[in-house]
């Protein structure tokens, strides 16, 4: 499940055989088509990065202070933590987001 | 009921304010205090507010609202609450969006506090969010329905228009309907800028048309609000003050009327000071509070200046404040609020502009009469009797070179000139016009003393009073005329008096030369007279050693080269 709520300890990622997991989390407004589609997008993805992605969707209105807090003036957005990068609209280049995800399992970290 | 904007100036074009529960959009080109704009109107309410900026961060606006006399830093965080509208800089887009997230907190935030008035600050820098700009038109058009619909006042800014005054098509939200369209432009004189606020456009209600120059200083933005149109208190129109100069306030039946304005107008030294220096005297020793705005040199300078005319203004103390500024220095709408606030600081009840033509350098003719108007008008609203100075320019266009409507504007107009007869250059006087005033139209002569000013009569040559009132406006220009071949004759004269002296001079030295030369011949004359004396009695006394014949001796060539 691409959807996964698993939380990984931040301790445990220095682990090589059991590299970290990315936290990803999917701004969007429950009205909106782009939002669908992005929700739909990201999914398909993240399908054979299952291992390695952990995705939360956000309905917008469900926690406004929290969209004050992060700056979250358009949908959809997707934040990549703990990076912090940004990807905003609904994702429908699966090579440009592809390209995203690998940006990710390519670096090392530390 | 209208919102006030938070600068006076603005709700008077504005007729109150903006329209409650609508937008308002403010566009002007970077520096042109369209930020400044919305602190203001933030500052302005108790009822909490909220300032969603998309290009400064909330901690940029406060340090900036913190060099500005706003409350807006010290709301901040009480009655003032901030969005952090900055696009991230380093986001990737991939496909449509919308504004849903923003459009969320806003929601969240107003209910919250309770929010009524809002400040969109640079909405045009959503257009960095995406390349797709129809996109981003609309869900800009989305959010501005949105605040449509909320009940909220809002202050929009954008930096969009173009040079020409045309919109570009992405900024184009014609379509939406915002309260009114004002437009600011800042436009080089120079090296001088001016500022302008002007009304574009406005939806069923009123708004005073026309470009109105604004300032912005310590205080934030201010509008010149003193009217163009007139609007006298005429509350003792009869009551007349002294000039300063006895004869003068013969002349004027008693004085200047009080609450009129006064020109003097004159060549270079032609005194112009020390009568408005006279005027404030007059008015200090009747315990009248006096301000004197010098443009053309140090305030200590002229008291200095006066003093030699046995006018001592250092007396008065806090009776009489002198400022001096550089008029090249700044756009004459700044002069202008620096006058006002002096007015309303100092409270004076006479005041003096010396040399107001010196505006001419803040901006050029157009801004300088513009500025001479507000200041005539707002003296006259406010009661204070002022003498203006202008320095006509003889030789040059007068009507190009001195604030022409100036004299237009001035109740009186006293003109100052020179009169040159029998090789003597005097000052001379005439009371040009003096509006609701049965004034005398003679000439006068000017003589300035240890005493003060006096004046006195002057006669033509024929012996006939000069300048009757019919050929007034063509004796302006015949004295210009007159004073340039004055000037021409003058310089003549000067050439050859230095041509005379150097000649002079030249005498001198050849005769000293000449001198010099008699004197060193006669000494040679002595001298080879001895030396002759002596070689004779050498020649006598060999010749009587060897009995020789007379006139026989060797040496008596070289006697002969010498002595003869």
């Amino acid at each position: 499940m691409p959807e996964s709520t698993e939380k990984m300890d931040a301790e445990q990622v220095n682990d090589i055989e059991q590299p970290r997991r990315i936290q990803l989390a999917l701004f969007i407004s429950r009205n909106s088509v782009a939002s669908h589609a992005a929700v739909k997008n990201i999914r398909r993805a993240l399908e054979k990065h299952a291992l390695r992605f952990d995705l939360e969707i956000v309905d917008v209105s469900s926690d406004p202070q929290r969209l004050l807090r992060e700056r979250i003036l358009v949908t959809p957005m997707l934040i990549a933590q703990p990076s912090g990068r940004r990807i905003v609209g609904e994702l429908n280049d699966a090579i440009l987001l592809e390209f995203f995800l690998q940006s990710f399992l390519e670096e090392p970290r530390g | 009921m209208p919102v006030s904007s938070g600068i006076l100036g603005l709700d008077a074009i504005l007729y109150g304010g903006f329209r409650q529960g609508r937008t308002m959009l403010v566009e002007g080109g970077p520096g042109t205090g369209k930020t400044i704009m919305g602190m203001h109107f933030l500052a302005a309410h108790s009822e909490p507010g909220l300032m969603l900026s998309f290009e400064e961060s909330p901690e940029k606006l406060l340090a900036n609202a913190q060099t500005l006399r706003i409350p807006f830093a010290s709301m901040a965080g009480t009655s003032i609450h901030f969005i952090d509208g900055r696009p991230p800089t380093d986001v990737i887009s991939i496909g449509n969006f919308d504004l849903q997230g923003l459009i969320v907190s806003l929601e969240a935030i107003v209910k919250q506090r309770g929010i009524k008035n809002v400040m969109i600050d640079a909405i045009d820098a959503l257009f960095s969010l995406s390349e797709d700009r129809s996109r981003v038109r609309a869900e800009t058009l989305r959010l501005l329905d949105w605040l449509d619909n909320s009940g909220l006042t809002v202050l929009l800014t954008m930096k969009s228009r173009n040079d020409n005054g045309t919109f570009m098509d992405e900024f184009d939200f014609a379509e939406f309907s915002f309260d009114g369209v004002l437009l600011l432009k800042s436009t080089l004189h120079g090296k001088l800028v001016q500022r302008t606020a002007r009304v574009l456009k406005r939806r069923g209600s009123p708004f005073v048309a026309g470009e109105h120059p604004y300032v912005i200083d310590g205080q934030g933005i201010r509008l010149l609000t003193s009217p163009l149109r007139t609007s006298i208190a005429e509350s003792d129109a009869q009551e007349r003050c002294s000039t300063g100069v006895t004869r003068l306030d013969r002349m004027l039946r008693g004085g200047f009327l009080r609450g009129s304005t006064t020109l003097f107008s004159g060549l270079p030294g032609s005194s112009k000071t020390t009568f408005g220096a006279a005027f404030l005297n007059a008015g200090c020793e009747a315990g009248e509070r006096g301000l004197f705005i010098g443009f053309d040199e140090p305030a200590e300078q002229m008291m200095r200046n006066v003093l030699s005319v046995g006018i001592d203004l250092r007396r008065h103390g806090s009776l009489l404040r002198l400022e001096s500024f550089a008029a090249g220095a700044a756009i004459a709408d700044d002069f202008f609020l620096m006058i006002e606030d002096l007015v309303a600081h100092h409270r004076p009840e006479r005041i003096v502009v010396d040399p107001i033509s010196a505006l001419l350098k803040s901006g050029g003719v157009e801004i300088a009469e513009n500025v001479i108007e507000r200041l005539v008008n707002f003296f006259k609203t406010t009661g204070l009797t002022a003498v203006f100075t202008t320095v006509s320019d003889v030789g040059a266009n007068v009507a190009e070179s001195t604030p022409s409507r100036v004299s237009t504007v001035a109740d009186t107009w006293v003109h100052l000139s020179f009169a040159v007869q029998g090789g003597e250059r005097n000052r001379t006087l005439t009371v040009v016009k003096a509006r609701g005033t049965g004034h005398s139209t003679q000439t006068r002569e000017v003589v300035l003393d240890h005493d003060g000013i006096t004046l006195a009569d002057v006669y033509a040559a024929d012996g006939a009073v000069l300048f009757g009132t019919a050929r007034l406006e063509r004796e302006q220009s015949l004295r210009a005329v007159r004073f340039e071949e004055t000037r021409v004759i003058e310089g003549e004269l000067r050439q050859i008096d230095e041509e005379h002296s150097t000649l002079e001079l030249r005498v001198q030295q050849l005769a000293d030369q000449m001198a010099r030369l008699g004197l060193r011949r006669k000494e040679l004359s002595e001298h080879a007279a001895a030396v002759a004396r002596a070689a004779t009695a050498d020649h006598a006394a060999i010749q009587s050693h060897r009995r020789a014949d007379p006139d026989n001796g060797i040496d008596a060539g070289e006697h002969r080269e010498d002595g003869r």
